[in-house]
């Protein structure tokens, strides 16, 4: 017999159906040599039907019982699991096989289950010791299993801590020759049972083995064996079956009785899963209410016998207004009948009736703990979020026990189930596992079922809470009566009337009984029970009953997003227009949405919200104010909340009313200093935001104001420095003027000094003879010159150098491409390939090329910038021949402006005469120097990002480098925006005089522009002491100048790689100065004594003069430089490396009050 | 034709008018740099022809100006806008990135293409990937700009 594909099957080379008896299936097994072999293929052959037939006749022989039904009870770890499953047949086959084999296990396995019953009790009890003997004498009855193993680890973890448990699984399972797959899922287990490892850690865990290849099905596997939250991701649920086909029998048991509940949930209808159906069947026998609830819910139609109910049930205290004492009497038997535990919601919802608070009970034992974090989730309260958390971390930690997937469906679950006409997968899952005739697990059940659900036996004596349910589920024309007469309170009646009324189609008239039932609750009962008058707008299609059911309580500050799906409102707010009435109502929803969910509905709000201005016919929201005194409580409270929480700048951009940034971050500040003007209570909410935004105002103009102001020269520091020359040579020029009679012809003798001076004019300038005119004022214009160019404190060259030259330039050039790991210093490969190698996914020629070419793009761009820094934007001289800065005028220039000057000009005069002539110098090189950044460096720099897409796109194909594309790409965008920033440098803007301003503003500032060439790592500056103090206008930019300088050195210099220092700045000021001190830390690997030899030669040297205006010391030389023009009576700098790793500068400058 | 090229790339934006000028000599596009530069622009004004980067700053690049938050998918929301405001043009959409946003919102190109055909089938005319170092965006485009105009006209 020879197998033939068939395309339905799920694996590829999947095979026809063609063996049809147990005969033709003996044979297929022994055309293989290897027995497991010839199972294999005679699998995936066979006609599903006869499965049962044919497993139970190889079971009766020992020949094939161990190739069927390997170590079903292992008596070792290594055991457990050994060898590899047989490959995966078709679902039918799987089904039908896993069952036959369980049914094989039947007696073994109603033992097992029912000491497991007795571990599990002792656990919820919190008696662990018990619980540990129970697990010991499973393990040596019935050997062992993942589930022992799992159940082992929790025990140990909730009995001796995370010691205990890790050392029995290095002892117990890794030292041992044990299977892989239960070694890894054994060291999972682990990790999620310890005390500080979340679901959102385990989420990350999974991240993890996907990107390293995992197959998805065996992942699924994994997931679905340690998390209890990831049934839904199980997309493939026959092959987390056909995973433990070589298991022990206790685990094949629950895998396939999850996947055969999943299956089922899944399914439209029950006719697709008659295989199933067969399959349970088959293991009827075994004890486990999962097995009778699964053949149930399979038939059709669907019956289910209530004359077992119970007379009474805890879930009765729901229906009463119940007493301490009863609800004290339900919790006893509620634990009497553990490890049953589908009271325990209900108790946790009784509690909360009598009490104002939730309670807060003994955590140590599981049950309790339980139950108090429901009690917690229940009512909504400030301990919601923190108790889901905890509830998530206890089914974790109980994987193996009932109460995870209760615990997973409590966290799923919404309200409104008795009137909702679909279940999510994990309750629906928990309701295969329960009662049917539980309250809360009926409506499940009737969701769940596309046939019509039989009810037999007697209905007398059943606790009213049932019958109250089953009533209200399922209502016929005596439903009211038989409400009415329920012994319950009228409040609960009129509760059940209105569901009975909703599942009827009479939304208008349930919507007022929810409403009626509402006014009569408090606390989280009248939150909760918002849901059901949603539901009935949402049904009768009242959007506005519908939104205000959520804005009106929501403004109030009720937890309704809680409550209330999301999604749904979400997309009703979305879905419906024109409706201009509720159009706050509909920003107040999505700004919800977007608060507590996710912010993919964003855009949806920015409508939204100018749909308010449209409809209020106002341009911007602050207009709105205007309308106060014209609203009720209720609008106000919505005003309120749309101007605090809608009008966000995020919201604002969004809309073209507000032509720039400013103009938006203006109205914000705006409508925030409205808001806390008329409501003072709301500065606790606003009164930090306004804070930061005027901050940032402040520091954003102040930004503006230095970058305009780069180009500088201090006009009276130079002509105060050259006052008593400049005067004196004036004067002289004035008499030869009134005396022209005086002067010498020395034209000749001039000619031949300049040509005995030819460069060296740098060195010594050839003034001309005091008795010539014209020699005269080229003089005066020379040393006006000289000052104005080359004035150490006031003069151009300083501030070019010191505002742009030094850091500022190369650092904005560099740093798009820093942003994108496209810049690399020399022999940093490690770096490279730390972190492209993850991102390129390219042979390793190809990665060497790559990692070539960028490091080829990484000097050209050096190499371009240092040649623009270090030779064009400087000031042409002997040792930058170069420089753009050209301040050697035409011969014919200073005699025009010769003609500007007569015999009663003041010096002053003609000092402002030649410095308008040399900011004309400087205008026209700006001019030059622009056309060098924006046209030649530009061409450099694009020409070489093109010579590496280049090589990116010819050694690879696209998709293996699309991540360093896309890097070059993006970073070629910033570097246009760097561009035009640093362009904008290059010019005279003129600079707004200064406002008072704090040294803690003046601070960010310089931080931010230190921060622009660090993209990666900018540092964030700690701030101590008198740092609000405020300083005169005039003192901005020597502060500026001193802090941005101490702050590239320390990002630069502090030895750390991946991160920026630690930088604190602290002020105190006495009658005169303030004195300021700049901490940063070092790195470890930093040599304290090295660098503070080094800094004690750079303080001498640039004390000297002797350090040059490049390279390492530089920042020493200008801090030292400012502080010397701007400082207090102490003008002295103090540099200091502490023993502890720690930088600081130190200096004092003149306070003068702003 | 009324032009309108929506681009914060200079060198970009220079590309493709030198190539519109092959095509459409006769007619001077406009430029806009941002998503608030391009939706006010197309709010005030009819285009033909709007060539749309995908990732934009919010409000146009100026010196010491801030630029509001990047939009990976400005493009994206600009046309969202037009749809809403029943706005008209034909859009293609230019861009030299293979992936947008981060994380969940993560797209690739085809992806948000994709997407932008579906929500916006009246706006929406094409998309080129644009590559600084061939031509083939060019046939691309030029193919597009075909098939839209001369379907129009007919």
């Amino acid at each position: 017999m020879k197998p033939t594909k068939n395309n339905s099957a799920d694996d590829s080379d999947i095979i026809r159906e063609t063996i049809g008896s147990v005969k033709d299936f003996k044979r297929a097994i022994h055309s293989k040599k290897d027995l497991r072999d010839g199972l294999n293929a005679a699998r995936l052959s066979v006609l599903p039907s006869l499965i049962p037939e044919i497993v139970c006749e190889l079971l009766e022989s020992p020949l094939y019982l161990k190739q069927i039904s390997r170590d079903p009870f292992p008596k070792t770890y290594p055991e457990i699991k050994r060898g590899r499953p047989l490959r995966t047949a078709a679902d039918a086959v799987e089904a039908l096989w896993t069952a036959s084999v369980l049914k094989f296990h039947t007696n073994e396995l109603n033992k097992m289950l029912s000491a497991r019953q007795a571990y599990e009790s002792e656990v919820l009890l919190g008696e662990f010791d018990e619980a540990l003997n129970a697990l010991n004498y499973i393990e040596a009855q019935f050997g062992y299993s993942l589930w022992l193993i799992g159940s082992k680890i929790s025990l140990l973890q909730m009995k001796g801590g995370t010691l205990a448990q890790k050392e029995f699984l290095q002892q117990g399972i890794i030292s041992s020759d044990v299977n892989p797959m239960i070694a890894y899922l054994s060291y999972l287990v682990s990790i999620a049972c310890e005390e500080n490892v979340s679901l959102a850690e385990l989420l990350r865990e999974w991240g993890k083995l996907e990107r390293a290849g995992i197959p998805p099905h065996a992942l699924e596997y994994m997931r679905y064996q340690i998390n209890p939250f990831d049934m839904s991701h199980v997309r493939e649920p026959w092959k987390c079956c056909s995973a433990e086909e070589n298991s022990p029998v206790l685990d094949r048991l629950d895998t396939f009785l999850e996947m055969a509940q999943l299956i089922t949930v899944r399914a439209t209808s029950v006719d697709q899963l008659k295989y199933l159906r067969q399959a349970c069947d088959l293991i009827a026998g075994i004890s486990d209410r999962r097995v009778g609830n699964l053949r149930h819910l399979l038939s059709s139609p669907v019956t289910l016998n209530i004359s077992g109910v119970p007379a009474a049930v805890p879930e009765d205290l729901l229906i009463e207004q119940p007493t301490a004492t009863a609800i004290e009497q339900k919790w006893q038997e509620a634990l009497d009948v553990l490890p049953r535990i589908n009271h325990l919601e209900s108790i946790a919802r009784s509690r909360l009736l009598t009490q104002t608070d939730p309670n807060e009970g003994i955590q140590s034992i599981p049950v309790a703990a339980a139950v108090n974090a429901f009690e917690q989730v229940i009512a909504l309260s400030n301990k919601y979020e923190q108790s889901r958390i905890s509830l998530q971390k206890q089914a974790l930690l109980l994987r193996r026990l009932p109460l995870s997937r209760m615990i997973a469906a409590f966290l799923d679950k919404s309200e409104d189930r008795v009137i909702a006409d679909m279940a999510n997968e994990t309750e629906a899952i928990w309701t295969l596992s329960s009662d049917f005739w539980h309250p809360l697990e009926l409506p499940i059940v009737k969701m769940l079922t596309d046939a019509t659900i039989e009810f037999t036996g007697r209905p007398i004596g059943q606790a009213a809470s049932v019958r109250m349910s089953r009533a209200a589920l399922f209502p016929t024309t005596h439903t009211f009566k038989e409400l009415e007469d329920a012994p319950a309170s009228p409040k609960y009646i009129e509760l059940f009337q209105a569901h009975a009324e909703f599942n009827q189609g009479k939304f208008g008239r349930a919507l007022k009984r929810y409403r009626s039932f509402r006014n009569r609750c408090t606390g989280w009962e009248a939150t909760r029970a918002l849901i059901f008058q949603y539901r009935c707008a949402r049904s009768l299609g009242q959007f506005k009953t519908g939104i205000q059911v959520f804005t009106d309580n929501y403004v109030r500050g009720e937890l309704i997003h809680l409550v209330i799906p999301m999604e749904d409102l979400a997309s009703w707010v979305i879905d419906t227009e024109d409706v201009d009435n509720v159009a706050i109502d509909r920003t107040i929803a999505l700004r919800a949405y977007t608060t507590n969910v996710s912010n993919k509905h964003e855009s949806d709000l920015s409508d939204a919200f100018e749909e308010v201005l449209d409809f209020y016919e106002v341009e911007k929201p602050s207009e709105l104010f205007a309308t106060l005194g014209k609203v009720d409580a209720l609008n106000l409270a919505k005003l309120k909340f749309f101007w605090s929480e809608v009008c966000t700048i995020r919201t604002m951009e969004d809309c073209t009313r507000f032509p720039a940034y400013n103009d938006v971050e203006a109205e914000r500040i705006a409508i925030l200093e409205s808001l806390l003007a008329k409501f003072p209570e709301m500065s606790n909410a606003l009164g930090a935001e306004l804070s930061s935004l005027a901050l940032e105002q402040q520091i954003a103009h102040l930004t503006e104001q230095f970058d305009r102001s780069r180009i500088y020269v201090n006009e009276v520091g130079v002509k105060q420095f050259i006052r008593v020359e400049l005067a004196d040579a004036v004067t002289r020029y004035r008499r030869l003027l009134l005396r022209p009679d005086i002067a010498i012809d020395l034209n000749v003798i001039e000619r031949h000094l300049k040509k005995l001076l030819t460069g060296e004019r740098d060195t010594y300038k050839p003034t001309a003879p005091a008795s010539e005119r014209t020699g005269l004022f080229l003089g005066i214009v020379d040393l006006m010159t000289d000052a104005f160019v080359l004035s150490p404190e006031h003069g151009f060259k300083t501030y070019l150098s010191t505002r742009i030259l030094h850091g500022a330039l190369e650092g904005e050039l560099r740093s798009s491409f820093l942003k994108y790991n496209l810049l690399f210093a020399a022999s940093t490969e490690d770096e490279f390939d730390e972190i492209w190698k993850p991102k390129l996914a390219v042979g390793a020629s190809d990665f060497r090329t790559i990692r070539n070419g960028v490091f080829r793009f990484s000097k050209k761009i050096n190499e371009a910038i240092i040649y623009l820094k270090m030779e064009r934007a400087r000031v042409k001289s002997s040792a930058t021949p170069n420089g753009l800065f050209d301040f050697e005028g035409q011969l014919r220039e200073p005699q025009e402006l010769q003609g500007e000057v007569d015999h009663l000009t003041l010096s002053a005069d003609v000092a402002d005469t030649i410095v308008r002539y040399l900011w004309k110098k400087v205008d026209a090189s700006l001019v030059v120097v622009r056309h060098e950044i924006d046209v030649v460096f530009r061409r450099e720099v694009t020409s070489a990002l093109e010579v590496l897409r280049q090589l990116l796109l010819r050694r690879s194909e696209m998709a293996g480098v699309e991540a360093m594309l896309d890097a070059t790409t993006r970073a070629y965008s910033d570097f246009q925006t760097s561009m035009e920033r640093v362009l904008s440098w290059f010019q005279r803007a003129g600079a707004l005089p200064i406002r008072p301003f704090k040294l803690k503003v003046a601070g960010e500032v310089a931080a931010k522009m230190a921060n622009s060439g660090f993209p990666t790592r900018p540092i964030s500056v700690c701030w101590e002491g008198n740092c609000d103090l405020e300083f005169r206008g005039s003192a901005f930019e020597l502060l500026i100048d001193i802090l941005q300088n101490c702050f590239r050195n320390a990002n630069e210099y502090s030895g750390f790689v991946d991160r920026p220092p630690d930088v604190t700045v602290s002020a105190n000021c006495d009658d005169f100065d303030v004195h300021i001190e700049v901490r940063n830390t070092l790195a470890k690997d930093i040599d304290i004594a090295e660098l503070r030899s080094k800094i004690a030669e750079r303080v001498q040297a640039a004390s000297s003069g002797a350090l040059p205006e490049i390279g390492r010391g530089r920042g020493v030389r200008e801090i030292m430089l400012a502080v010397s023009q701007g400082g207090g009576k102490n003008t002295a700098v103090a540099f200091d490396v502490s023993d502890n790793s720690c930088f600081t500068v130190d200096f004092s400058i003149r306070y003068s009050e702003g | 034709m009324r032009i309108l090229i929506v681009e914060d790339d200079k060198t970009k934006s220079a590309r493709l008018q030198s190539f519109l000028k092959t095509k459409y000599p006769d007619e001077i596009p406009q430029f806009e740099r941002s998503y608030q530069g391009g939706l006010a622009r197309v709010e005030l004004e009819t285009f033909d022809l709007i060539l749309m980067d995908m990732s934009l700053p919010t409000f146009n690049a100026r010196p010491s100006v801030r630029l509001g938050r990047p939009r990976a998918f400005g493009g994206y929301d600009i046309m969202r806008k037009m749809h809403k405001k029943g706005l008209v043009a034909k859009i293609v959409i230019v861009s030299a990135l293979e992936k947008f946003g981060e994380g969940d919102a993560r797209m690739t190109f085809e992806e948000i293409t994709e997407k932008c055909e579906d929500e916006f089938p009246e706006l929406y005319a094409g998309a080129v990937f644009f590559k600084q170092s061939d031509s083939r965006w060019e046939r691309r485009l030029g193919n597009i700009l075909r098939r839209t105009f001369e379907k129009a006209n007919d």
